[in-house]
């Protein structure tokens, strides 16, 4: 079965879940993040081989770009060390691993059931920009417009949550003077 | 279609009302354009008025404008409008929370009347990303915060996991628009009684718990108690009424184009539906925080509207739109007058003592608005509760067994707000206003109890 696939996904995805694998077992978590910057990096790469150029650059741009950049920044910003790690036991960690596992193994098993209803009706060019712009300002031009109702939701919401007001800054100044 | 016209289209000409001082006026403007978007909803609905050209613009794959879909968005715009109004006098509300409130119903109007996942998904978001704000727009009080956190994180995952079921379904029927998924040759073949592919099996339930997530039903509903409780007042009456109404809807409309492969989803849901009431009744006698009562009564009810998920088959929405109708009228005005009596921060139902000596019709309304939610005859509430149960009846007789035993139980936390408001003497002087509007909502509860047909013509 190995021997069919092609070599650059077979590097690839030992890349990946070699990275994957770090994320979790690595005790420092800036090493963490390093290592997740380095999976999104090896799972665009997956995108490309699929021909789908669109999601590789959205996903680098998102993930890797945003997100990865507020961990690093949350990570810097909460200054984490032994003592303030909470105690936690062991079984959540056994728990966790356990419903994780399970989910995982039921998608597995349902893919394999309905592996080729996934794999028909492949459309040429599907995940390229042309296509997909396309797409987006004919068929999906609603959608597309309602989403102008987020962003400037989106906005007005984070200039509410950012404006300076009176009573918060007593709170952060008795905060202060307490210690 | 209009109704997103126009709510949209005020609430930004709100958000440049702000230019001028006068921050009274902006609740009313705000009511008042949701007043007209439900009035021009419910025309449309009678076909009194057509906004054909209008709604010709949205292609019928994306979102469909049927009878239904604008009794719902009239129906969501007025309880809106009533909450803008009954929370005007006690605290000033900035255009901006009022603005993004209105773009969150815009969210719950795309949900209603979806027709394609993409607009369900685009409309849960649009509902959502305002609440997260709307939840901590006490900036200084810490469980506000809490509760902006905390609904963030869960709303976020919720979603993730809602668009994970949605990819299944896709993979499972190849398309996404409500029509289609139900003529596909794979759901084709499970109707007649095939093995369900395993894909639409997992999709349907994946998405279940987005959805599930949103009306805060067993066992996703750990949320609920803590980001009703630290939410502004306005803000949980708003989570507990619109979201749980547009989610419903929603949901309702997803199963009812799976009715056909029922059995795949009916079993686990009354389950659910089941252990939802009986948490939510059970939790809340345990209570002494009023907000923290409500939020389980209100997981309660989200309990008993899983009974008419069971009954997903297109025809008799009526039943949500009138239980929706009754339920948001008495919540509306315990919430109001909870507001009222309990500003000062007082979170137990000592702020209800001496209700009826303070203010009567006060009392009175708070009465009526408690048992309608109890579901006592002669008010909304048992209307909707008795519709709900005797079409229920004929599906799941055992479920509605432990809607009545719920319904029995829900009457020993409903007795404390008599208690406080009737027999205590009073212990704060807080005043009670909107006497006039609490009226009006009363007297409305117990018209819809005594003539629920003669209302429902006119209006259904």
């Amino acid at each position: 079965m190995l021997q069919n696939l092609p070599i650059p996904f077979l590097v690839l995805s030992f890349l990946t879940i070699l990275s994957a694998l770090y994320v979790v077992t690595s005790k420092n978590p800036v090493h963490s993040v390093l290592a997740l910057i380095f999976t999104f990096f090896t799972i665009s790469a997956h995108y490309v081989l699929l021909n789908a150029q669109f999601l590789a650059v959205v996903n680098l741009i998102v993930y890797a770009g945003a997100i990865m950049v507020l961990f690093l920044f949350v990570l810097m910003l909460l200054n984490l060390s032994k003592e303030s790690e909470p105690v936690k036991s062991n079984w959540w960690g056994i728990a966790a691993a356990i419903s994780a596992g399970s989910l995982l193994l039921i998608i597995t098993a349902a893919f394999q059931v309905s592996g080729e209803a996934v794999a028909k009706n492949p459309v040429e060019g599907i995940g390229l920009v042309k296509a997909l712009g396309k797409v987006l300002f004919t068929r999906f031009v609603v959608p597309f417009e309602l989403t102008g109702i987020l962003f400037l939701a989106a906005m007005v919401g984070a200039v509410l949550l950012g404006k300076r007001e009176k009573a918060v800054d007593a709170l952060i100044s008795k905060e202060e003077s307490n210690g | 279609m209009i109704a997103l016209f126009v709510t949209f289209f005020s609430a930004a000409v709100l958000l440049f009302l702000g230019l001028n001082k006068r921050e009274s006026s902006y609740s009313l403007f705000a009511a008042l354009a949701l007043f007209v978007s439900a009035g021009l909803s419910w025309a449309c609905s009678a076909n009194l008025v057509s906004f054909h050209g209008l709604e010709s613009w949205v292609p019928a794959n994306m979102m469909q404008f049927g009878k239904e879909q604008h009794l719902f968005a009239a129906l969501l715009a007025f309880i809106v409008g009533f909450i803008l109004l009954m929370f005007r006098k006690n605290e000033v509300i900035g255009n901006d929370q009022l603005g993004l409130m209105m773009f969150s119903l815009c969210g719950a109007y795309m949900m209603v009347s979806y027709q394609h996942l993409v607009m369900l998904f685009l409309g849960i978001e649009v509902l959502s990303i305002p609440l997260f704000v709307l939840a901590g727009a006490n900036k200084s009080n810490l469980a506000s915060n809490e509760a902006s956190l905390k609904y963030f994180l869960m709303g976020a995952f919720s979603t993730g996991i809602f668009l994970l079921g949605t990819a299944f379904i896709y993979g499972g029927t190849g398309s996404l628009e409500l029509e289609m998924m139900g003529i596909k040759p794979s759901f084709m073949h499970a109707m007649q009684g095939m093995p369900l592919p395993v894909l639409i099996n997992a999709g349907i339930v994946l998405m279940s718990v987005g959805l599930l997530f949103k009306v805060a039903a067993a066992p996703f509903h750990f949320w609920a108690p803590d980001v009703y409780e630290g939410s502004p007042n306005r803000t949980t009456l708003y989570m507990a009424t619109v979201v749980k109404i547009a989610a419903f809807v929603a949901f309702y409309r997803f199963l009812s184009t799976f009715g056909g492969i029922a059995d795949a989803w009916k079993g686990w849901m009354s389950v659910l539906g089941a252990i939802t009431i009986l948490w939510g009744n059970l939790a809340a006698l345990n209570q002494a925080s009023v907000k923290r009562t409500l939020a389980f009564s209100s997981i309660a009810h989200a309990g008993y509207l899983v009974m008419f998920l069971l009954m997903a088959d297109g025809t008799n929405t009526w039943i949500l739109w009138f239980y929706g109708l009754a339920y948001a009228m008495a919540s509306l005005l315990v919430f109001s007058i909870a507001n009222q009596v309990s500003f000062q921060g007082e979170r137990g139902f000592a702020a209800f003592d001496g209700l009826s000596k303070k203010s009567p019709v006060a009392a009175i309304a708070l009465a009526v608005g408690v048992l309608s939610m109890a579901g006592i005859p002669v008010s909304a509430g048992f209307n909707a509760k008795f519709y709900l149960f005797s079409f229920a009846w004929q599906h799941m007789p055992w479920l509605v067994g432990v809607g009545l035993l719920g319904s029995a139980i829900s009457v020993g936390y409903y007795f404390k707000f008599f208690k406080h408001a009737f027999m205590n003497q009073p212990s704060n002087d807080n005043p009670v206003v909107d006497r006039g509007w609490l009226m009006l909502l009363g007297g409305l509860i117990l018209l819809l109890g005594a003539l629920p047909w003669a209302v429902l013509n006119v209006i259904y």
